[in-house]
Order: C-alpha cells, then sequence, then structure tokens
C-alpha cells in the first residue's frame, strides 16, 4: 500500500544576495538583491508501509528542504504531495499524530526536564492509553535497557544517549511513518551501532515505515532496503540497494605509506597495477615529508591481501588505510552511468 | 471546544509544573531575578516620589492615582512576563533552526512554544502591582465592591492581551527578518509609556497613542474607568473589546509567519 | 607597539559590520528613541504646566528636556551588550576560544564595545542631537567646552564599559546574568538623570548619587555642557573624579577576571 506519494514537488526559496565589504553591506541596507534557488526540482516519489528507505544526498542537495515539506514545515512551490491522505503543511496538527520526527543534534524533547517527564509528557500530548505507554516502555526496557536514563535531564545526556531517547520519543505515540534526519550524525562507531540496532529492532517490531535521510553510507546499508539519491534538488537515483551495495559495498580505498622508492620507476609500477589489479580509479601518489600511495578496487574483482602481497614485494610499507567509498563520489559514479 | 481548553489547560499544568521543578536548581539565579524585576519596577515608584516633591498632581492626576494607574499598568503586563516570556528568544530558534519542532506536535503551535517557560521572576511583578494596587486603593478611596471587582477583572484580562498581542506581533517578524530583537524591546517598552496619563499629551499625540500605538488602552483608559467615572466616553467603553480583537491579528499574524518560515539549511 | 593594537582595530571594525547587517535595528532605534523624546517631553510639559511655576528646583522646562534627553542619548550611545555578548560565550563555554587566542579578553571586549559606540553615535546620537538643535538650540553651550565634553565622555564610557564588563563576569558563577543586567540598566536609569535630573532628588541623596560612578557617566558630561559657569577647579574636580573611578574599576575588573577564570581553569568549565 502507498503511503507517501509525491508528484513533480517543486521547492525554490528566494534569497538575500549579500555584498562584500562594508560598502556592499550598506548597499545591501537599501537595495536588497535577490536571487531564486531551486532547492527541490520536479521530485516524484512512492513509498509503501514498513519500508526503510534510505534519502541520500551531499550537504545541500535538497534533502532537508524535501524532509520539511513532508512533514508540514514548508509549502511546495508546485507539484502534489500526499501522505495517508493528508496534504502535511495544510493539515499539520492532525497529520503530525500520524508521524514521529527526530533530527540529529536538534531535540523534540524538553531541554531541562527529566527523560521521563518528556515521556510522560508526551503521552499526554498524543493521549496515549496506558495500555500502549505500558507496553511501549516495556520494550524500551527489556530490548535497550533504556529505563537508566530516565532520571536524567535531557541537557545532561551524551549526544548518543540522547539519539536513543530521541528515537524512543518518536517511536512512543506508534505512529505508522517515522523520519529520521541524520540519526547518527556526530556519534562514534560504536553508539552508531546501538542507534542502528535500535531502528532495526523498532522497525521489525512495529512494522513502521521509516524514511531515514543520511549522508553516512554506513547507515544505509545496514538500514535500507532502498535508496533514493537526490542531488542539486534532483532525483537521481530511486532502487533497489542490492544493486547500489553491488557496486559500491565493495569498493574499497586502499592508502599506503611507503619507505623510500626514489631509485624505482613510479611510471612502470602503475602500469604495473593498472594491468594486473584493474583499479577504479587512476593511483595517486603523494610525495610530501611521507610518500602516499592510494587506489580504489572493487573486491569483487581483485582481493586485497593480493593487491598488499603485490605492492609489499616492490615497496616497503610502512603503514596502512582501508576507507569505504565516501558518498560524494557514488554520486559522480551515478552521473557517470554506474548504476544504470 | 470546552473540551479541548480542558486539554490544554491540564497540559500546561503538568508542563509548567515540571519545568519549574526544572528550574529549581538555579535557585540563586531565581533569586537574583526576582530582586531585578522588582528593581525594575521600583523605578516607576522612584519617579512619582521625586516628583511628588515637587508638585502635587498632573492635571487632575494626583499622586495616589499616579500611583493606581502605575500599578494597574503593571499587573496589566504581568501575564505577558509569567506566560509568554520564551517569545523573546523566539528569534534564536528561528536563526538556529530549533523552531521547527513546534510544527511536529499535534498542539496548537503558539500554545506548545509559550508553554516551554513560565518566567518565575514574573511573581515578583505580580506581587509587587497588588501591593501597589491595594495601597492606592485606598488612599484614593477606591471601594471594592461585587461589581466593581468583577468589572476590574474583566478590564485586566483585555488590558493585559494588548501587549501580549503587540508582543506576539513583534516576535513573530522574526519569522521575515533575521533580527527582530530591535522590534521587541521597541515594542516592549511601551509598557513604561502606559504608565503616565494620556491626558498630557496634545490632540494629534492622545490620538496616535490610543490607536496607532495603542497603549491607551493597557492601563489609562480602564483605569479612568475605574477610578474616573464621569469621563467615560465610546474609547473607553469599547476598550475591554479592544484587547480582543488585537489578539486574533496578532495570532493570525504568527500563524502567517508559520507559513512563511522556511527553517534553516536547504 | 601601533602593531599590537592592530588586531583590536580589526574586532572594532568587525562589530561596526555585525551591527549594520540587522538594518531594523538601525531604523527602531532611532523611532524609539524619537518615541522616548517625545512622551518625556510632554510629561515634563504637564508636570510644569500642573506646577504653576517656570522654575522648579532651579530648573526651567527647556533646561530639564535637555538634560533628560543628552542623559537618555548618552545612556543610549553606550549601549553595547558588553554583558550579553559575554555571558552567552561564558555560558556556552565558547571562552575557550577566546582565551587561546593571542589577544587581551578585556580589550577585545572593549574593542568591540567601541565598534557599538561607532554605530549608537552615528545612528542615534546624531539624530538626536539634531532634535535637540532644532528644537532647544539655546541652552547647550558651544565653545572650548565641547573639547572637554569629548574629553570627558571617553572617560564616562570607559567607566560605563567597566560596569558591563564586570557585570560579564559573573557569568562565571551563574546561568543568566538578566537579574543583575536588568537591575543594572534600571539603576542607571533611576540615578543618573537619564528619567529625572538629579537636582530633582532631595538634597541628601542627590550629594549621594554624585558621589556615585552612575554621575560619573551622565551628569559630569552633560554639566560641562549646560553649566556656563564652571570654572578650571570645577573641570579638574570632575575629570579627576571620572579618572579616579576609571582605575578603581579596571582595577577591580582586573582582579575579578583572575578570580572568575579560576571557575573554568580549576572546574573545566
Amino acid at each position: 500500500m502507498t503511503i507517501i506519494e509525491l508528484n513533480n514537488l517543486t521547492k525554490y526559496f528566494k534569497v538575500l544576495k549579500r555584498r562584500e565589504g562594508l560598502i556592499g553591506t550598506i548597499k545591501d541596507l537599501f537595495k536588497p538583491k535577490h536571487e531564486v534557488v531551486k532547492a527541490v526540482d520536479n521530485i516524484s516519489m512512492k513509498i509503501d508501509q514498513g519500508e526503510i528507505v534510505g534519502f541520500v544526498g551531499p550537504n545541500g542537495a535538497g534533502k532537508s528542504t524535501t524532509i520539511k515539506m513532508l512533514i508540514g514545515v514548508l509549502k511546495p512551490t508546485s507539484g502534489d504531495l500526499a501522505i495517508y491522505n493528508y496534504l502535511p503543511y495544510k493539515q499539520r496538527k492532525d497529520y503530525v499524530k500520524n508521524i514521529g520526527v527526530v533530527i540529529g543534534n536538534r531535540t523534540m524533547l524538553w531541554w531541562d526536564l527529566a527523560v521521563i517527564e518528556s515521556f510522560k509528557l508526551l503521552k499526554e500530548i498524543y493521549q496515549i492509553s496506558d495500555k500502549d505507554y505500558e507496553q511501549n516502555l516495556e520494550i524500551y526496557n527489556q530490548f535497550f535497557n533504556l529505563s537508566a536514563l530516565y532520571s536524567t535531564p535531557v541537557r545532561k545526556l551524551s549526544l548518543g544517549q540522547k539519539m536513543l531517547c530521541e528515537i524512543a520519543a518518536a517511536f512512543l505515540h506508534n505512529p505508522k511513518l517515522i523520519f529520521l534526519d541524520e540519526p547518527t550524525i556526530g556519534l562514534d562507531v560504536a553508539v552508531k551501532e546501538k542507534v542502528r540496532k535500535l531502528i532495526i529492532d523498532l522497525n521489525k517490531i512495529k512494522k513502521t515505515t521509516i524514511l531515514l535521510t543520511t549522508h553516512d553510507i554506513g547507515d544505509i546499508e545496514e538500514l535500507c532496503k532502498r535508496i533514493i539519491l537526490i542531488d542539486n534538488g534532483k532525483l537521481i537515483y530511486d532502487g533497489d540497494i542490492k544493486k547500489f551495495n553491488l557496486i559500491f559495498g565493495a569498493y574499497r580505498t586502499l592508502t599506503l605509506e611507503l619507505g623510500e622508492i626514489d631509485d624505482i620507476p613510479i611510471e612502470s609500477i602503475n602500469e604495473e597495477i593498472s594491468d594486473t589489479f584493474k583499479p577504479i580509479e587512476p593511483i595517486i601518489l603523494k610525495k610530501k615529508e611521507e610518500i602516499w600511495l592510494t587506489l580504489t578496487i572493487n573486491q569483487d574483482d581483485t582481493k586485497l591481501i593480493d593487491i598488499l602481497n603485490f605492492l609489499m614485494k616492490k615497496f616497503s610499507v610502512k603503514d596502512i588505510k582501508i576507507e569505504e567509498v565516501e558518498l560524494e563520489r557514488v554520486i559522480k559514479e551515478v552521473y557517470a552511468g554506474g548504476l544504470k | 471546544m470546552l473540551k479541548n481548553l480542558r486539554f490544554y489547560f491540564k497540559l500546561y499544568f503538568k508542563i509548567t509544573s515540571q519545568y519549574i521543578k526544572a528550574r529549581m536548581q538555579y535557585r540563586v539565579d531565581f533569586l537574583i531575578s526576582i530582586i531585578g524585576i522588582i528593581f525594575t519596577n521600583l523605578i516607576g515608584i522612584v519617579f512619582l516620589w521625586v516628583l511628588s516633591l515637587s508638585i502635587p498632581s498632573i492635571g487632575k492626576w494626583e499622586i495616589d492615582h499616579l500611583l493606581f494607574l502605575y500599578g494597574f499598568s503593571l499587573l496589566a503586563v504581568t501575564p505577558l512576563q509569567l506566560f509568554f516570556d520564551h517569545i523573546w528568544i523566539l528569534r534564536y530558534r528561528l536563526q538556529e533552526g530549533d523552531f521547527i519542532k513546534y510544527y511536529l506536535k499535534p498542539l496548537n503551535s503558539l500554545f506548545y512554544y509559550v508553554s516551554e517557560v513560565f518566567d518565575l521572576k514574573g511573581l515578583g511583578q505580580l506581587g509587587f502591582s497588588i501591593v501597589i494596587i491595594i495601597y492606592s486603593s485606598i488612599k484614593i478611596g477606591f471601594e471594592w465592591t461585587f461589581l466593581s471587582t468583577i468589572i476590574f477583572i474583566l478590564l485586566f484580562f483585555s488590558a493585559s492581551l494588548i501587549m501580549i498581542s503587540l508582543m506576539i506581533i513583534a516576535a513573530s517578524a522574526g519569522f521575515w527578518i533575521t533580527n527582530s530583537y530591535s522590534i521587541l524591546a521597541f515594542i516592549f517598552n511601551f509598557k513604561d509609556f502606559s504608565k503616565y496619563p494620556l491626558s498630557i499629551f496634545d490632540g494629534m499625540f492622545k490620538f496616535f497613542f490610543t490607536f496607532v500605538i495603542p497603549i491607551g488602552f493597557v492601563a489609562f483608559y480602564p483605569t479612568t474607568l475605574l477610578i474616573f467615572p464621569e469621563d467615560i466616553d465610546l474609547t473607553i467603553i469599547l476598550s475591554p473589546f479592544f484587547g480582543v480583537g488585537l489578539f486574533i491579528l496578532a495570532y493570525s499574524i504568527w500563524k502567517k509567519g508559520m507559513n512563511n518560515w522556511s527553517g534553516t539549511g536547504t | 607597539m601601533f602593531k599590537q593594537y592592530k588586531k583590536y582595530l580589526k574586532i572594532t571594525k568587525n562589530s561596526i559590520l555585525t551591527v549594520t547587517t540587522y538594518r531594523f535595528h538601525f531604523f527602531f532605534s532611532i523611532i524609539s528613541s524619537i518615541l522616548y523624546f517625545v512622551i518625556y517631553f510632554f510629561l515634563w510639559r504637564s508636570i510644569y504646566d500642573s506646577s504653576g511655576s517656570t522654575i522648579i528646583n532651579g530648573m526651567t522646562f527647556p533646561q530639564v528636556i535637555v538634560y533628560i534627553s543628552l542623559a537618555y542619548s548618552i545612556f543610549v550611545l553606550f549601549k553595547t551588550w558588553t554583558e550579553w555578548g559575554m555571558s552567552r560565550n561564558i555560558v556556552s563555554g565558547q571562552i575557550m576560544m577566546d582565551l587561546i587566542k593571542p589577544y587581551n579578553y578585556h580589550h577585545a571586549n572593549l574593542a568591540r564595545s567601541i565598534g557599538f559606540v561607532f554605530f549608537n553615535f552615528f545612528c542615534i546620537t546624531i539624530p538626536i542631537f539634531i532634535l535637540l538643535f532644532t528644537v532647544f538650540n539655546s541652552t547647550i553651550i558651544f565653545g572650548i567646552n565641547l573639547l572637554y565634553f569629548a574629553f570627558s565622555l571617553c572617560l564616562a564610557f570607559l567607566i560605563s564599559f567597566s560596569i558591563d564588563y564586570s557585570i560579564g563576569l559573573t557569568s562565571f558563577y551563574t546561568e543568566s546574568i538578566w537579574g543583575i543586567s536588568i537591575t543594572k540598566e534600571v539603576v542607571i536609569m533611576a540615578l543618573s538623570g537619564t528619567l529625572i535630573p538629579l537636582s530633582f532628588f532631595p538634597d541628601s541623596i542627590e550629594f549621594i548619587l554624585k558621589l556615585l560612578p552612575f554621575a560619573a557617566i551622565y551628569h559630569i558630561p552633560i554639566s560641562t555642557l549646560v553649566t556656563p559657569t564652571l570654572g578650571v577647579l570645577d573641570y579638574c574636580i570632575m575629570f579627576i573624579s571620572q579618572i579616579s573611578w576609571v582605575i578603581i574599576l579596571l582595577g577591580f575588573n582586573k582582579y575579578f577576571f583572575k578570580q572568575a577564570i579560576k571557575v573554568v581553569t580549576i572546574n573545566g568549565g
């Protein structure tokens, strides 16, 4: 069953163009100049009940603007938008009863109040029945041991603890749809895992539809079955995560610090690597105080261990870093037709 | 409607009692603030007292009448202080984008926003203004009958809505411009101007302070109705409705601002 | 030597640029001042009308108006939000970033404050003065005393800034400085002559008020403009009292800062 439907959704902003310097500031004072920014440009999509959908794009791509239209904060410039047959910005009060929202690095709870007091107020606001309320607290306790945090004021929680409580609070009134905007932003790896587990478990228990905005590839890989990629306000990919994983999940960027290589002909080694291992991108060699060699490979084609063996025979390797690819690079690849 | 009202009252009570509990951790701040607000209010008394050393009255308003006017105007801005103090930082909430949360609860947005802060120091002002009103009403021989008390409360209610509405409008400017502080500070000053009898002004200015910047309705007209009923005229009779009308206007501007605001970031 | 102060000049310039971006602030400050002026003009006029005489406490109506509007324009001129900026900065912990920068915290705040004063001077004080000259051109004395006035005003600014700065420092101890700051503002309003000239107070109180630093901010600079009878000795006394306040407050703040900063360095904020 389709619950979210967007048709050619578009949002334009008029932005004041600031001029530089003292004279510029004075000019702005009397004669402001505006320009139109297309934050969201003709986006269409459909989302079904129960899905976890990753909504992905680099900073400034128009993710937040789209989400703001979906949660009823912004009025679209043009296009259609329906969620559970509500028009969010028009029927705000009735509509928001059906959704939960979590925005990373903002709090939806009461800053000065203890967590449990915030929960009690939410119970009052959403008129949650005693039975549902108790049941949810029970779940939070059993699975995540959240009760340890209940008596702490929100402002004293650590970033990770706060996020867990925010998510728990968003699920408290059993909404059918949850928006998670950068839920793991600023968290360390271990806490990220905890947050992701909470999201997965709650989705399983409650069959809630989740729309997740993030630019952390890890979030997407672990949580989503489907991703929607946007850039410059335009939708550039909407489809299965498997296909996405197939390509980018296996990409690794390898960075090695090398010892002395003055006497080795780099050109020829470059060629040799390219011929034997077919890296995805050309090799980069940086020579500052240390010498760093960077190359990106597809693990499905090339075994990491092989390339390491090869390189270690040729050079003295002092340090090794292995990283997943960055989102920016994924997007470049999409434009180049990598997902077609 | 009535059920709705009960829901909001109950909720406000719950939020506020929790809020007060939390604020009590900052006892020193609370104490200093109470002292601060009492000092702020004392300044008017100092002014009147120094004046009384030189002159007995301004027109037909004797010092005790002026004191009553002062007390009424103070009382009339107390609900603003107590219940609407959060609007002062609306501009930060808007600039930093935190304001988004007020769209996301199935509550009236203005209610939800102002419910988050209950200004404890306003209690100091409440006590102070009541003392002044009681003292001055005895001095001028104002009789607290059942009827006059009812009229007093009605006038107080309507008068308090005026500053509340003006401040909501001023804060709402933050939806359109980056820093609405100057407008807020500008409007907030009106509360000080409302402490003097409008009869000191010439015709044009009197009209100006009645209809353009309606500070006359905050204290002067209601007080005239109470202590000089023989001076009654149409503006004075209309004054109770003025506050309600202005509040409706303020609320619709707030609503419009919410529709206009785009949040920060894209 | 000069180079050392260049960075502070940049802070001043920055703070001017910051205020000018708020065009509504500029607009409302002027309207607000005019409104204030109108209300107190009518208030004092009706006070003089009611009293039936043209001189109250040795002052005529135009003299009172000139006095309180000068006091008010100094009040607005020195409104630089120093303590509020410091408070936000200290309570949020941002002060750590200031402390590791290669400048003196006190001087940096002073430089910022001077930027605001420049803005206030051109956007608020000058319009008020123009208003004053067009309505009551007679009671301000022009001559060499303008020079004394400027000098006295600079000292007054240092005193005013020092008071704001020490209030800002209390943020190390409390969450919110609202109470202290508002109390300061109100005490200044009441005791500086902004609302009511000092000569309206009973003699004994007037005497005490003149000993307080508030008089050094307001009463002394204004006197150089409106009192024609001042002699060399009077000027000496006035400037000495202002300079002593500057020294006392600067010394106090230096000590206070040393004490207050311990709260951060010992407790780690």
